[in-house]
């Protein structure tokens, strides 16, 4: 990592300031995305990896969510504290992001062709008849077949797959060097989702953009990701290469989530879960904030919160006082 | 999924059935919209009774005899007073002795006028405020929320009466002022909810997240979601406009004879109602069936505007 990354976020933290106080939905949050990289961040619901996407794409709404902590920075330009007006021009040309659900992303009175257009006209200027042609290329591109006939439909004249296909279209009209998706696959079937993957990986090789792939499916990080980091109530519990983490793992969390994917070979009556329920936070643990449903936890985990991101390994870090046991027992 | 259609997925001539196949026409919503209004019979009805009631307002001359409709040319004899319908008079004739088919072909103008132009300008600030309100939200929003609490807490008639009576403006043009300045509230409210409902859809987020302008995304994405339920309210408002019209006239703020409109046809034939019902019965079928012509166009357009409803 000698070049400077694509994307490069420092110590980042977010606050959403409620009626009911300050929440710290991320806190002190850094990783790096290099050209032509998938980097995955892994987290159950309310870990913070949405927000931390949000956050990079500057469009977390504020208020009640405020940036209180920590740089962004795109090919070492920082984009923190950039004004809205060049901002705009970041968002979409350079940075694309693609949402979950894309039924309800794209704007149900507009035709899907239309909306992509409205990248060339809004960014490149383009005129009418330019950009829709442009859109139609894109469309061919994400493989919607008939792309000229289907150009005038409406979302919801597509099945889920198509349309996350046209929301790739749309996010990658402009060719972005960094290409966001937050949970693009979980409103789609098994094979419909295979499909959408192989399409970004194949666009991702054509273009070498960076990719942060924002997930709770394990299955997913290890067909596409190079470098994972795992999130837990805000923080990076654990960050590395993906195959070695999910190999190996060095943190408690880490280890629960991979013993709770059923296996292919081996029969159980019961999956393994993990104890309790997701940190509220609005009461903020004392300690490290894993300690109440961990494992190896001893007292002194309810009094210090975890340290922070340890060397374990080379190339590996984790938030955890047993981080060398839990790896170590990995091994055996 | 969640697709109602999976044969959708199948038809790749889309909507464009009335149009060449295979070709990208692009014709955007508004283009949609009038392709589905075209395969209306509900469309085609309204527009024709609509048309109706326009040629009445354009060019009654055509219909009826204007000199029928006032004394002073001698067209009303009070040796007429309150006939029964007949072949002379189609609709019988009022307390003047005027012709009431006469005075009902005259008096659309006004009564329309003030409807549609009330509709026009109350539409056309309502969607401005609302969609700056809700859009902006924070103190854009407290300001002119509170500036629409304050007029919606202004009666319709009592405030006219006061600004009628202060400006003096007699004839249509006072009815219209007053419905601009104290009937955009409804309009208002519901272009600013609508538009704090499409400002938290993720398709907004995802314009946002693409780097689209504020104006773009006001414009281009919450805009149009918002259309047809201002339809639906222009259109139910048009008929309460006329009404309105014809009580000022009966208050005698708004129009003054001898000019006559529906409105002032209706509150005359109420003294008189039980010897002539003709009075009454003519022009209130006029201005109901105009109102309905309307709210039929309305509910067409409406559902045109809306893709989901469109038979694909």
């Amino acid at each position: 990592m000698t070049a400077t990354p694509l994307l490069a976020v420092h110590d980042l933290a977010v606050d959403f300031h409620t009626r009911d106080g300050v929440v710290r939905a991320v806190d002190g949050v850094s990783f790096q995305v290099n050209p032509g990289e998938t980097v995955a961040i892994l987290g159950e619901s309310g870990s913070g990896k949405s927000v931390t996407a949000q956050a990079v794409m500057g469009i977390l709404d504020s208020p009640p969510a405020r940036i209180s902590r920590g740089q962004i920075f795109l090919e070492g330009r920082a984009l923190s504290g950039l004004p809205e007006k060049q901002l705009r021009a970041v968002r979409g040309v350079e940075i694309g992001m693609i949402f979950q659900d894309a039924l309800s992303a794209l704007n149900p009175v507009l035709s899907v062709g239309e909306q992509i257009a409205e990248m060339y006209r809004g960014h490149l200027n383009m005129g009418r008849e330019q950009a829709r042609n442009a859109a139609i290329e894109v469309m061919q591109r994400v493989q919607i077949p008939g792309a000229r006939q289907r150009y005038s439909d409406y979302p919801h004249q597509f099945s889920g797959g198509m349309r996350q296909r046209i929301m790739i279209a749309m996010m990658i009209a402009l060719q972005p060097k960094l290409l966001i998706a937050d949970e693009p696959t979980t409103a789609l079937d098994v094979t419909v989702q295979a499909q959408i993957l192989a399409l970004l990986a194949q666009i991702q090789t054509e273009t070498n953009m960076g990719l942060l792939l924002i997930t709770h499916d394990l299955g997913v990080v290890a067909e596409m990701a190079q470098r994972m980091l795992v999130m837990y109530a805000g923080e990076v519990v654990e960050q590395g290469s993906a195959r070695a983490v999910l190999d190996q793992p060095a943190h408690p969390y880490t280890a629960a989530l991979l013993r709770a994917v059923p296996s292919m070979t081996e029969r159980v009556d019961r999956l393994p879960s993990i104890p309790g329920r997701p940190p509220n936070p609005l009461e903020p643990i004392p300690g490290c904030s894993f300690h109440p449903r961990c494992e190896v936890a001893q007292r002194c985990c309810s009094q210090h919160p975890g340290p922070d991101l340890d060397l374990v390994k080379s190339d590996r870090q984790a938030r955890c006082w047993f981080a060398q046991e839990v790896l170590s027992g990995g091994e055996s | 999924m969640s697709d109602p259609t999976p044969a959708a997925e199948l038809s790749l001539t889309g909507t464009g059935t009335g149009t060449g196949t295979g070709t990208v026409t692009g014709r955007g919503l508004l283009g949609d919209a009038w392709l589905e209004l075209r395969r209306s019979p509900m469309f085609w009805i309204s527009a024709i009774l609509i048309a109706l009631v326009l040629l009445l307002v354009l060019v009654p001359g055509l219909v009826a005899d204007a000199e029928k409709t006032s004394s002073l040319t001698g067209g009303c004899q009070l040796s007429d007073s309150l006939q029964a319908p007949s072949a002379e008079h189609w609709f019988g004739t009022d307390q003047q002795g005027c012709d009431v088919f006469a005075l009902t072909v005259f008096g659309a103008r006004p009564s329309v006028t003030v409807g549609v132009i009330g509709v026009v300008t109350t539409t056309l600030i309502g969607v401005v405020i609302g969609l700056t309100a809700g859009y902006f939200g924070r103190w854009v929003d407290a300001v002119l929320s509170r500036i629409v609490d304050v007029f919606y807490g202004l009666p319709l008639i009592l405030g006219g009466i006061v600004l009628l009576t202060a400006v003096r403006l007699p004839g249509i043009w006072g009815v219209v002022l007053v419905l601009t300045l104290l009937g955009w509230v409804p309009a208002a409210r519901l272009v600013r909810s609508t538009t704090i409902e499409g400002k938290n859809q993720d398709y907004t987020l995802a314009a946002r997240a693409l780097g689209a302008s504020d104006g773009r995304i006001m414009f281009r994405h919450i805009l149009p979601n918002a259309i047809g339920p201002s339809i639906v309210l222009a259109v139910i408002s048009l008929g309460a406009f006329i009404a309105v019209e014809a009580t000022f006239s009966f208050l005698g703020l708004g129009i003054q004879p001898p000019v006559f409109s529906w409105g002032t046809m209706i509150s005359d034939a109420q003294s008189v109602f039980f010897a002539a019902p003709w009075t009454l019965l003519f022009p209130a079928a006029f201005l109901s069936m105009t109102v309905l012509a309307f709210i039929l166009l309305g509910d067409a357009v409406r559902d045109a505007l809306d893709p989901k409803a469109r038979r694909a």
